[in-house]
């Protein structure tokens, strides 16, 4: 995956709301998000050497950073359900989303006068991407075909695709956590503008 | 070679455990690895040895029936293979399988492809959770519709559903079924 070849990566991070139909489902299911506040401010706060180590996996070295990493990791892991529920909390991707856009300029690093944006990445990589790994199959097919034309003006039924192949159409993307442990969705990308059909 | 105490080990885990993978071992390969060891003067060895070949061959030939029975008519593999084609969402086969329309009652376990498991649900119910409401999927809401009219009850279609497009589910139409769900209402 090239993601350092973009200089600017969240141009289109609002559209990811409207491929899982986000605020509509977000105002029916009337789930709680949980609150990301403090693993967004300690990104902010902490040192460019540390995000490194965390965007490049490093995740043996021990930092505080890599340490709320491994807790957020662990709370958003699969889980077991034993009663009836929604299985994703798409209030968490709403929030998440919106709160990474508010805090988007405070991403920027800036080194031998130039911009860095090694936070920005980690936070969409790590943070919105290992979110996104809950989200259901349908959403996922939703997103390999590109169908924020199915989700808000329904002209045509989904076609069900389960092919995720990466901007250089080489590979398949191992997108469920089920395929994919330490890799993949949530590790090395999340589903913004750098995977496509 | 294994030595005489992983025998010793495999014997008992393929005597006692009938659902291990070592039960299924078949007798030329089992002669094989514990030939050498009749000469031998481990008498514990040699007992169990000699349990094992005595009934291999009536073991074999149930564990054959057992396989057969469970591929043929178990319902509990039809309704996780169900479970598994809805949480991957296809419809193709979903339709296929609920041919046989009592696997709508039939709940199962299944782990989803963000990892999560669920455990003793319904196909119906793990489509209203994924929150797959396209409309290909029709085909469980089809099912329903046909069992409520053999049951005597109207199940009409929701406004939204009328509408077409993207269906709402009208989760009325599976509290029915399910009356246990009625204090966890999920709308669409």
């Amino acid at each position: 995956m090239k993601f350092y070849e973009y200089q600017e990566v969240g141009n289109d991070i609002y559209k990811i709301l409207s491929f899982v139909g986000c605020p509509k489902r977000c105002g029916s299911f009337n789930q709680k998000p949980d609150d990301f506040q403090g693993i967004i401010n300690l990104i902010v706060k902490s040192s460019l050497k540390d995000v490194q180590i965390a965007l490049n996996k490093n995740f043996d070295r021990n930092t505080k950073l890599n340490s709320a990493l491994k807790k957020f990791r662990q709370y958003f892991a699969p889980k077991v359900f034993t009663s009836p529920a929604i299985y994703f909390n798409y209030n968490n991707l709403y929030t998440l989303v919106q709160l990474i856009g508010d805090r988007w300029n405070d991403l920027i690093v800036k080194k031998d006068n130039e911009k860095c944006y090694d936070k920005r990445f980690l936070v969409c990589q790590q943070i919105l991407g290992f979110v996104m790994r809950g989200l259901q199959w349908c959403d996922l097919q939703n997103y390999a075909e590109d169908l924020s034309d199915v989700v808000k003006y329904n002209p045509r039924p989904i076609a069900r695709l389960n092919n995720f192949i990466n901007e250089d159409k080489q590979d398949c993307i191992p997108i469920s956590a089920i395929e994919a442990p330490l890799t993949g969705l949530g590790f090395d990308f999340w589903l913004g503008n750098t995977v496509k059909k | 070679m294994p030595t005489s105490d992983q025998i010793k080990t495999l014997l008992l885990i393929k005597r006692y455990c009938k659902n291990s993978i070592f039960s299924k071992v078949p007798k030329p390969i089992l002669q094989q690895l514990i030939g050498q060891y009749h000469k031998s003067s481990d008498e514990e060895l040699k007992a169990i040895a000699q349990l094992s070949f005595d009934n291999a061959d009536d073991k074999n030939n149930n564990e054959i029936e057992r396989q057969k029975s469970i591929f043929d008519n178990n319902p509990d593999l039809e309704i996780s293979i169900l479970l598994h084609y809805v949480a991957f969402g296809n419809p193709t086969k979903v339709g296929e399988l609920l041919k046989n329309s009592e696997l709508l009652f039939k709940t199962g376990d299944v782990m989803l492809p963000s990892g999560d498991i669920v455990k003793c649900v319904a196909p119906y119910e793990l489509l209203l959770g994924c929150g797959d409401s396209y409309e290909d999927m029709h085909t469980i809401d089809l099912q329903i519709n046909i069992l409520g009219k053999r049951l005597g009850i109207d199940i009409r279609p929701s406004k939204a559903q009328e509408a077409g497009g993207r269906r709402a589910i009208g989760c009325y139409q599976y509290l029915i079924f399910f009356p246990k769900y009625l204090s966890e209402t999920v709308y669409f």
